[in-house]
C-alpha cells in the first residue's frame, strides 16, 4: 500500500468517525451525515482498492486514474460551493429579518413603557 | 343618532434612515417636526449618538441591532408604519441634504394622483456640486432605470420620496444595500404613477458622508444585481 493510499483511508476513517459523533452529539443533520459518510467510503473504498477506481474511470470515458479522481473531487466540490453558498445567503436574510424583528418589538416595548408610566405630577420621575 | 364620520383624515409618516449622524439628526428631525408630527428615525447600529439625538429632537427611534445599511433601515421603517396604518410615507435623509421645506410640494404631488413622488436634484443646478464620477453614475443608472422601467426621471438614485403606502404594499422587500433602483424600476414596471419634483441637494455640509471607495466599487456589481433580479423575477 502506498503512501496516499494510507493518507486516503485515515481521511476517509476520519470522516466517516466524525460524522458518526457529530449525529450522535446532535449537531449534524441526516443529510449532512449521509453526504460526508458517501465521501468517507468513497476515499476508504479508493485507498483499500486502488483498481476500483479504474472501473469508474472507463465508465466516464477518461483515461487516467489521476484525472478521474481530480474531476469528481471537483465536480463533489462545487455541489458543495452551491450548498454552503445557500446556506450563506439564508443565513444573511435571516440576520436581516432577525434585526428588522428585534427593532420593531424593543420599539414596541419603549412604547409601551412609556404608555404605562404613571401621568400626573411625578410622571417621568425617576426613582 | 350619532352624527356621521366625516372624511378620514389622511395620516403621514416621516421615516428617516439614520448610521452615525448624530451631527445632523437633531436639526434634520425638528424640521421635519414642523410639518409633519410623526417622525421615525430608524437607527442602524450607529455608533454614536444618533439614537440619543433623535429622541431628544422628538422623534420615534427604532434601533437596529446590527448594521445592514439603507434598503434594511427603510424595510424597517416601511414595516412601522404599514402596520400602524399610515396613508402617506415620506422618507428623507439623516444627513441634512434633504430640505424638509420641499415636504409639503412631495406631499401635493402625491394628492393629485401619483404613488411615487422622487426629489430630484437634476431638475436644478444643485447636483453639478457633486464629483462628476458620482454624476456620471447617477446619470447611467438613471439612464437605465428609464430604459428598462419606460420612465422619464432625471434622478432615480435620489433618497427623499413620498410614497402612498397602499402603493408601496405592492412593492417587494427592498435589498439591504443599494434599493432605490431597484425600488423604482420594480415600481415603474408594477404600473405605479411616479413623478419627480425638483429638489436642492447641496453637499453635506456636517457630519461624515457615507460614501467611501467600497461604496463606489461595490455599486454598479450591486445595481446590476438589483437590476436583473426586477427583470428576471418580479413581474
Amino acid at each position: 500500500m502506498r503512501l496516499i493510499n494510507v493518507v486516503g483511508l485515515l481521511v476517509g476513517v476520519y470522516l466517516l468517525v466524525q460524522s458518526y459523533r457529530l449525529v450522535r452529539r446532535r449537531e449534524e443533520d441526516t443529510l449532512s451525515f449521509l453526504t460526508w459518510t458517501g465521501v468517507g467510503l468513497a476515499l476508504v473504498g479508493v485507498s483499500l482498492f486502488p483498481n476500483a477506481a479504474d472501473y469508474v474511470m472507463r465508465a466516464l470515458g477518461m483515461e487516467m486514474r489521476a484525472y478521474t479522481i481530480f474531476t469528481l473531487g471537483i465536480l463533489i466540490a462545487y455541489v458543495l460551493l452551491f450548498r454552503l453558498f445557500r446556506a450563506v445567503i439564508r443565513l444573511d436574510q435571516a440576520i436581516s429579518t432577525l434585526n428588522e424583528e428585534i427593532s420593531l418589538l424593543k420599539a414596541q416595548r419603549e412604547r409601551d413603557r412609556g404608555a404605562s408610566r404613571p401621568t400626573g405630577a411625578g410622571a417621568g420621575d425617576e426613582p | 343618532m350619532s352624527p356621521s364620520p366625516g372624511p378620514k383624515a389622511t395620516r403621514v409618516v416621516a421615516l428617516i434612515p439614520a448610521h452615525n449622524e448624530e451631527a445632523t439628526v437633531f436639526e434634520v428631525v425638528r424640521a421635519v417636526r414642523q410639518r409633519i408630527p410623526e417622525v421615525v428615525v430608524i437607527d442602524d447600529a450607529s455608533s454614536d449618538r444618533t439614537a440619543q439625538v433623535a429622541r431628544e429632537a422628538g422623534a420615534v427611534v427604532i434601533s437596529h441591532a446590527i448594521n445592514r445599511g439603507v434598503g434594511a433601515a427603510l424595510r424597517t421603517g416601511y414595516r412601522y408604519a404599514l402596520e400602524r396604518g399610515f396613508d402617506v410615507i415620506v422618507q428623507i435623509d439623516a444627513d441634512g441634504q434633504h430640505d424638509p421645506r420641499y415636504i409639503p410640494q412631495l406631499l401635493e404631488a402625491l394628492s393629485e394622483g401619483y404613488d411615487l413622488v422622487i426629489g430630484s436634484r437634476f431638475l436644478n443646478e444643485s447636483y453639478r456640486s457633486y464629483s462628476w464620477v458620482r454624476r456620471a453614475g447617477i446619470r447611467f443608472f438613471t439612464w437605465l432605470g428609464n430604459r428598462l422601467g419606460g420612465l422619464r426621471i432625471t434622478d432615480i438614485t435620489s433618497g427623499y420620496r413620498a410614497y402612498k403606502a397602499k402603493a408601496l404594499q405592492h412593492l417587494g422587500p427592498l435589498p439591504d444595500r443599494h434599493w432605490a433602483v431597484e425600488q423604482t424600476l420594480e415600481a415603474a414596471r408594477k404600473g405605479l404613477r411616479i413623478k419627480e419634483i425638483s429638489v436642492e441637494m447641496p453637499l453635506r455640509q456636517k457630519g461624515r458622508s457615507q460614501f467611501d471607495l467600497s461604496t463606489f466599487l461595490w455599486y454598479p456589481i450591486r445595481v446590476a444585481d438589483s437590476v436583473l433580479r426586477i427583470l428576471l423575477f418580479r413581474r
